[in-house]
């Protein structure tokens, strides 16, 4: 565990020394914007939170990627428990977006080196382990590619300039008509039929037209997580028992479609305390729908140390509760040879800023 | 009508009096920069952009320099916020002399909605004029 901070400390020094490089040539230009503020009307679905996934609590391995949010919460495991209290809480954040973000351009922001090692996130994740005690877990992942992100769009960016354009030809007009002293609502009411033709039917519109274009554009994510067990709540004498890695790539494949192909692999602790279990898992998800609703198909399997092979499904659906509120449920049969068919249901609440 | 606009005070003797639009918060926005005779009835000059490339929103004012002496800048920038209402936002009309900032007109407020058009104004004074 020890070094697995040492690694998650050094990642983040590393990304630090090039923002900081970054922000000391910066000059305030028109096109100088806060990049955290640079959200536009989309809502992408809450990414899974590496830490979270390496508690394994869900019935997939397949780590789900999405764009960034300054701060992402993941709540599950709520079927555990009488009262839907989650029996496990995750959070993720893009610690460099609120150190940096304010003097980050977008056209720096568009720097892939940057944007990647910038867009790092780091997260920590809890909840009570079945074998007693309490889990922690640390995680950290990067972004290598993403189509989706709204800020990477500058078709969008054109669209919403050539509504700005038109709409300053109309202001022109008017103010060449009134004059200067004309008062800013009488240059407004001599503007209004044209501008609420365009603000109403064209802006929302194209915004809306991205969303449902943009959610299921290449992306391709990696993290690594770490894992350890306190016999209590106060994390004392907590040991490092299982390490894990996991890459994603997810592909466009028609209009209302996106196949996302997962692999992942980890190294976990045996009965005599040494790191000697692993296995390799890899799977291939489905995602059919709009951006705010999609069902959802997976197949996966593992291959095991030791041990005989598994392979499952899932089912579920994958919902936009409220801007910034997704629910994923699944229900999932898994099988590994010899041993009877185990059923899998899991619900998790995810919010992202 | 008592004139309540901003001043700006330039040099008729000195050069290269140039006017700038800066938009500093996250909209997409075009603009328009009037430079309007003394009533403000009449336009001497006008100029178009956006700020979508970061060069080319500088422009410089008529010859003589003197004869701007009185003359009204004004902007008018409509503004396109994605995110909706709530972002801030925040227009600068600024005034150079010789590449040295001499005045700025800056309109800050909460974006109201998806859209929204941001003006403002200031008059040029001369230093000679006002010595006179």
């Amino acid at each position: 565990m020890k070094q697995f901070l040492i690694f998650l400390l050094t990642a983040l020094c590393c990304t630090t020394a090039v923002f900081a490089q970054a922000d000391s040539s910066q000059l305030i230009t028109v096109d100088s914007v806060d990049i955290r503020n640079y959200k536009t009307g989309t809502d992408l679905a809450v990414p899974d939170i590496p830490a979270f996934k390496i508690l394994g609590t869900q019935a997939s391995d397949i780590l789900r990627p999405s764009s960034w949010r300054e701060l992402a919460v993941q709540a599950g495991e709520f079927l555990l428990n009488k009262g839907g209290v989650p029996n496990s809480f995750a959070l993720e954040a893009t610690p460099f977006m609120y150190l940096f973000g304010g003097t980050l351009s977008l056209a720096e922001y568009r720097n892939d080196f940057e944007r990647i090692l910038g867009l790092s996130r780091v997260s920590v994740a809890t909840s009570a382990s079945p074998l007693g005690g309490i889990d922690l877990a640390i995680g950290w992942r990067m972004t290598l590619l993403d189509y989706a992100d709204p800020r990477l769009e500058t078709g969008l960016d054109s669209r919403l300039w050539t509504l700005t354009d038109s709409m300053n030809a109309i202001y022109s007009r008017c103010r060449t008509k009134l004059g200067a002293f004309a008062t800013q609502a009488q240059i407004d009411s001599c503007a209004s039929t044209e501008i609420t033709a365009l603000r109403l039917n064209r802006i929302d519109t194209v915004i809306e037209n991205f969303m449902e274009r943009n959610w299921n554009r290449p992306i391709v994510d990696i993290g690594i997580a770490g894992l350890g067990r306190s016999g209590d709540s106060t994390f004392k004498g907590m040991r490092a028992n299982k390490y894990q890695a996991w890459a994603t790539y997810g592909l466009y494949i028609a209009r209302k479609m996106q196949l996302v192909i997962g692999t992942s692999a980890d190294i976990s602790k045996d009965s005599l305390n040494t790191f000697y279990n692993a296995s390799w898992n890899s799977g291939l998800r489905m995602y059919y729908g709009s951006n705010d609703l999609k069902g959802i198909i997976e197949a996966n399997w593992s291959t095991i140390r030791n041990d005989k092979p598994s392979a499952g499904v899932n089912i579920g659906v994958e919902v936009a509760v409220q801007k910034g509120i997704w629910l994923d449920a699944t229900y999932g049969a898994k099988s590994q040879s010899g041993s009877p068919l185990v059923f899998v249901p899991a619900l998790s609440f995810k919010f992202g800023t | 009508m008592p004139d309540t606009v901003q001043t700006i005070t330039f040099n008729p003797n000195a050069s290269d009096l140039a006017v700038e639009l800066q938009v500093l918060t996250p909209q997409h926005a075009s603009y328009t920069i009037y430079l309007w005779d003394q009533a403000g009835a009449n336009q001497i000059a006008s100029w178009k952009g956006n700020n979508q490339s970061p060069s080319n929103d500088s422009y410089p004012l008529p010859s003589p320099l003197a004869d701007n002496a009185h003359r009204l800048l004004q902007f008018d920038a409509p503004l396109i916020d994605a995110a909706g209402a709530g972002n801030q936002y925040q227009v600068d009309m600024i005034v150079y002399q010789e590449e040295k900032e001499i005045g700025r007109v800056s309109i800050t407020g909460t974006m109201p909605a998806t859209a929204y058009h941001a003006t403002g104004m200031a008059r040029l004074v001369s230093q000679t004029t006002e010595a006179v």
